[in-house]
């Protein structure tokens, strides 16, 4: 294949673009990318303040330094879940941290264990509950803390593509209208002072963001969290690209018009909101009197673990 | 050719294309990242005995 631009050999193929890529024309394209989606989804500015949530994979480390070659200004989270199988959470913490250093940003380090007395897989077992629903629940505390503590104005994950479009298709086949009112690349801040959530990778696929972190020599965690095997996010990414290599832009179409007609389910979903309330303990932003993350690690009013923790 | 793929190494004798590869393999190219001699490749290359390939999973969840 040839580069379409400069008719050099090519290192990718994108057949949803219908063309090929050389290195430096890739390089070039992937920065394009993520700047149309800041823009056309008015994302955040070169004055924002950006929290990157780092995890140390590919995405999220491809998306940290596209923006700090934009020359935005963007610090990092990774949050440690102790998750030791693999020696995972420690591993990932160490990519974290050698990227934050090479492009020479702060990285806020969180370690829950350190935190609470225990990892999130210790923390599900006790609660009877399955990690992956404790480790979303803490992860979005910690990124909230942190971006209202901070004064960020502006969250941003590496979500990309594949990420947005099966979540779309878990959530459609099952009708979930509360989550398909949610799956927007950009969630505005819900009043003035707060901070909004963005999705700047949402026009990039994995595999563009593996090819983009090899050509650049970033060093990121190749092995899947424990936790994921069987996940069904997966499932549906393996029909997703099974369409797409039949179909190529398939993929896109059925993101992007939802995204057009996300305001379809946000309709809907406003005539069955709730107003928000504050947690009696943490004081955060909450559908109950206390928040599912207080729930979760058993903190009385102090912020303290409450003496019974471990009996649940 | 020497192939390693996840914690597997593979040898094959014979000269073939990526997608060749790929489809032996059950790999789908949207999933994959294939490096030859340390070069990434699309899937026309042509791989021949003595190279060293190397295919990375791009797929993550959870």
């Amino acid at each position: 294949m040839k580069c379409r631009i400069c008719a050099g050999k090519a290192i990718i193929g994108l057949p949803q673009h219908n063309m090929a890529l050389c290195a430096e024309h890739f390089d070039n394209w992937m920065l394009k990318r993520v700047s149309k989606a800041v823009d056309e989804f008015k994302m955040f500015s070169k004055k924002s303040n950006i929290l990157v949530a780092v995890s140390g994979g590919k995405d999220s480390l491809a998306l940290w330094d596209i923006l700090v070659r934009l020359g935005y200004n963007a610090s990092g989270l990774y949050i440690n879940l102790g998750i030791e199988e693999d020696d995972y959470s420690d591993e990932s913490e160490e990519f974290a941290r050698s990227f934050a250093e090479r492009v020479g940003r702060k990285l806020y380090i969180v370690d829950i264990k350190e935190n609470h007395g225990m990892s999130i897989p210790e923390k599900a077992y006790t609660k009877r509950r399955k990690p992956c629903s404790a480790c979303g629940v803490t992860k979005r505390y910690y990124m909230n803390k942190i971006a209202r503590n901070e004064s960020f104005d502006v969250i941003v994950t590496g979500h990309n593509l594949d990420d947005q479009a099966a979540a779309l298709l878990g959530n459609v086949l099952y009708w979930k209208i509360d989550y398909l009112a949610k799956g927007a690349p950009y969630s505005p801040p819900i009043e003035s002072g707060q901070f909004g959530k963005a999705k700047p990778l949402v026009f990039c696929t994995e595999k563009e963001d593996a090819v983009y972190c090899l050509l650049k020599g970033i060093p990121y965690i190749q092995k899947e969290c424990p936790y994921s095997k069987g996940a069904t996010s997966l499932r549906w990414k393996h029909i997703l690209n099974e369409i797409e290599e039949n179909s190529p832009g398939a993929k896109h179409a059925f993101y992007f018009d939802y995204v057009r007609n996300i305001d379809l389910f946000q309709a809907k979903e406003k005539e069955e909101e709730l107003p928000p309330l504050t947690c009696e303990i943490c004081g955060a932003p909450s559908w109950n009197y206390v928040c599912s993350f207080c729930r979760l690690w058993d903190l009385d009013k102090r912020g303290n673990l409450s003496c019974d923790m471990d009996q649940n | 050719m020497k192939v390693r793929y996840r914690d597997k190494e593979f040898e094959f004798k014979e000269s073939m294309s990526v997608n060749k590869l790929l489809k032996k393999l059950s790999l789908r190219k949207s999933e994959v990242v294939v490096i030859k001699n340390d070069t990434i490749v699309t899937e026309d290359e042509m791989l021949r005995p003595g190279d060293d390939v190397r295919i990375i999973d791009t797929v993550s969840g959870g």
